[in-house]
């Protein structure tokens, strides 16, 4: 079969004879790959800034249907199509005891099917029945692709801690797959007082094209002209911040924008090594907080739902994401376009 | 009457101050008893914190009811009781979400021993609102302490400690908000609790106390523990506190955490300065770093728990190495307080 690999002295490559994955234990399954997403750590796999052991298949946001399934497997049948659960934790130690099996040393990334195990941009994956989710006839596999990204980012949600989904201000910093997502999901659910930050004009236009009535659209630059305005105010500024750029001088320059109370949210991925620096008596006087939020717990279930959810209520149309599709055969222009930032996500179609 | 000052050259001692007034029909007049210096007394004295020129210093006050304004229905001369430092309005976002210290109406405007006169007097007027009944069987002195106790308990809700059977606790230092810090841990039954302390002699003062489930490390014993372990995710803390304020403390306490592991900056740091966070190991290890000051919807909690913790003996102040002052000394009370001699100083004017 066909799979996306890297590795450290190829770069990014197809491989055309990979062996299809067969069923080993009494609770796989065995999937036909219909489309698999590509974010922005997969760029960062691909230009070798995210380590993943070599010849790794790539892709963790994944739909297909349901080819083959082991003995024990009751939750699908042959033919159904489903979302696919790219991680787990290994279930015994104490960080999955405490519901954070994201962080296990065994599991979370380790076992990341994409990064640390062969994922999804392929033909045929070999998953465990835990691991899929059956989804209607009415989502389409690209908009079930997003279902993974909102797993996380309903994690970053929750660490978000919001006290008042009426009166709490929410900067979201990026206006990329991880931020326009993000606020999708959260005007959908109704919080109230939503600011996105978005360095170019195009991106800051196709979110403004959405006419979400309590969202307001801003530039790095007025922001942080607004912030300048507001230096003697100490109540200026954001409750909670959720940065989605990955960028540590974005947030670097946005934790000002934190005000008493606040919490930021590290979701976008730097790269290793990179540093904030806190101002500590700031952070102690103002109890403000700064959390890291990665990849998602026991959230995937109810992104499922919501993504129906959102789909059914018509916010989810690809094209007005920014989102395009290409063939599997075509995954070079989906990487590149991604590069140039030409769109927010890519979606490689495998059948 | 007798009462301390400050002023932009330091403390001053007033011995012709006036005895305060009514101010409102809800003010009351405390006959002061215990007035207790914190950390941020020290700082108010060498010109580094807020305080209004010419107040009266002192945050940590109990004492006894001496006179009330008409419109006073709960307190009656004669009463014992204690003062919370400030409130909050009660109808702003701040206020509504339990973060009254930054209340848009109140906020650094009133508040006891900074901006308006506080308890190192004879006598100080409050608010019937920030006044607090307390029983006969606690010490003024252990009164006085609801107020820090109310900080403290306010850093161990921001550390947010899951399981009390299993998540793995350090307090960094252990000065008196240390100690009251593992005091109260081990009191409420946290049971994996790691206190570090630099001096020995201080160690030892720990050691006699007998927490039960309180482990007493020196600084760089756990530090060599920690280069010891480095690689193994499950070795380290879940909940952190720091109490020192000292930033090698600080940044190399931040090392010690575990995936998912959340530090609290408690308390205040006398100077400021940044630490440096490794922004990919808190996203990828779901790490927190949350400051904590203090909450004025927490006193009444405070009261309740210095209450038990009085009844069950765990506030003898003597063990701790507190010691008692005059007004009139409160110059060697700083300065005991500043050269370590002593943990903690109670005024009794």
């Amino acid at each position: 079969m066909k799979a996306i690999k890297y590795n450290k002295t190829r770069g990014l490559y197809m491989e055309h004879n990979v062996s299809i994955p067969e069923i080993v234990n009494s609770n796989n399954v065995i999937l036909k790959m219909l489309a698999a997403g590509i974010c922005g750590t997969d760029l960062s796999v691909s230009k070798g800034s995210f380590p993943v052991p070599d010849d790794t298949t790539l892709g963790h946001e994944l739909c297909g249907v349901v080819h083959k399934i082991g003995s024990k497997v009751k939750n699908v049948t042959v033919g159904q199509r489903v979302a696919i659960r790219p991680t787990k934790g290994c279930n015994s130690c104490y960080f999955c005891d405490t519901n954070i099996p994201n962080v296990c040393p065994k599991g979370g990334i380790i076992k990341d099917r994409g990064f640390g195990l062969d994922g999804g941009m392929a033909q045929y994956i070999l998953v465990d029945d835990v691991d899929v989710h059956q989804i209607p006839d009415d989502l389409t596999s690209s908009q079930a692709v997003l279902i993974e990204p909102l797993s996380c980012l309903l994690n970053a949600w929750k660490i978000s801690n919001v006290a008042s989904k009426d009166h709490s201000k929410v900067l979201i910093l990026g206006g990329g797959i991880g931020g326009f997502h993000l606020l999708n999901y959260l005007d959908f659910i109704e919080v109230k007082n939503l600011t996105i930050c978005q360095r170019s004009e195009d991106r800051r236009k196709r979110i403004e094209k959405l006419g979400y009535k309590n969202v307001t659209v801003v530039s790095d630059v007025s922001l942080q002209e607004e912030y300048l305005k507001h230096s003697e105010d100490e109540l200026w500024g954001f409750d909670n911040i959720i940065d989605c750029t990955g960028n540590p001088d974005a947030i670097q320059t946005a934790y000002n924008y934190l005000r008493p109370g606040g919490r930021f949210v590290i979701y976008g991925c730097c790269p290793a090594n990179t540093f904030i620096k806190v101002p500590i008596q700031d952070l102690t006087f103002k109890e403000k907080h700064i959390s890291g939020s990665f990849l998602q717990p026991y959230t995937y279930g109810a992104a499922v739902e919501n993504i129906v959810k959102l789909a059914r209520s018509g916010r989810l149309k690809l094209s007005n994401y920014g989102v395009q599709e290409y063939s599997i055969d075509d995954y070079k222009s989906g990487f590149a376009d991604l590069e140039s930032r030409k769109i927010i996500k890519g979606i490689l179609l495998i059948d | 009457m007798k009462a301390v000052r400050v002023t932009s050259d330091g403390l001053h001692l007033d011995r012709n101050a006036q005895i305060p007034e009514f101010e409102h029909e809800h003010s009351v007049i405390i006959k002061v008893a215990v007035a207790g210096i914190c950390g941020t007394d020290i700082n108010i004295k060498n010109g580094k914190g807020r305080c209004k020129d010419g107040a009266i210093i002192g945050h940590e006050t109990s004492g006894i009811v001496h006179a009330v304004a008409s419109g006073v229905q709960i307190f009656k001369p004669g009463q014992r009781v204690a003062i919370k430092g400030t409130r909050g309005c009660g109808n702003c976002y701040f206020c509504s979400v339990r973060r009254s210290m930054y209340c848009k109406n109140r906020r650094g405007i009133i508040y006891y021993g900074t901006t308006r006169n506080g308890g190192m007097a004879e006598f100080m007027v409050v608010d019937d609102a920030d006044t607090y009944l307390i029983p006969d069987d606690l010490s003024f002195q252990g009164a006085s302490m609801t107020e820090p106790m109310s900080s403290l308990i306010r850093s161990a809700y921001i550390a947010s400690i899951e399981d009390k059977d299993n998540s793995k606790v350090l307090v960094i230092g252990g000065g008196i908000a240390g100690l009251n810090l593992v005091n109260y841990l081990d009191f409420i039954g946290v049971k994996h609790i790691t206190l570090t302390q630099r001096s020995e002699n201080r160690r030892k003062l720990i050691a006699n106390l007998k927490f039960k489930n309180v482990t007493v490390l020196s600084d760089t014993e756990l530090h060599s523990d920690y280069l010891q372990n480095i690689g193994d995710q499950h070795w380290g803390f879940d909940n952190i506190i720091d109490c020192t304020g000292n930033s090698e403390a600080i940044e190399n306490g931040i090392k010690y955490l575990r995936p998912a592991g959340k530090f609290v900056m408690y308390g205040v740091p006398s100077k400021d300065f940044s630490i440096n966070i490794n922004a990919f190991d808190f996203m990828f290890r779901e790490k927190q770093i949350s400051g904590a000051l203090v909450q004025p919807n927490d006193f009444e909690d405070a009261l309740n728990v210095i209450i038990k913790l009085s009844r069950a003996g765990r506030l003898n102040f003597h063990n701790y190495g507190a010691k008692e002052y005059n007004l009139e000394d409160f110059e060697t009370a700083f300065s005991d307080l500043e050269s370590r001699k002593i943990i903690k100083a109670f005024i009794l004017p």
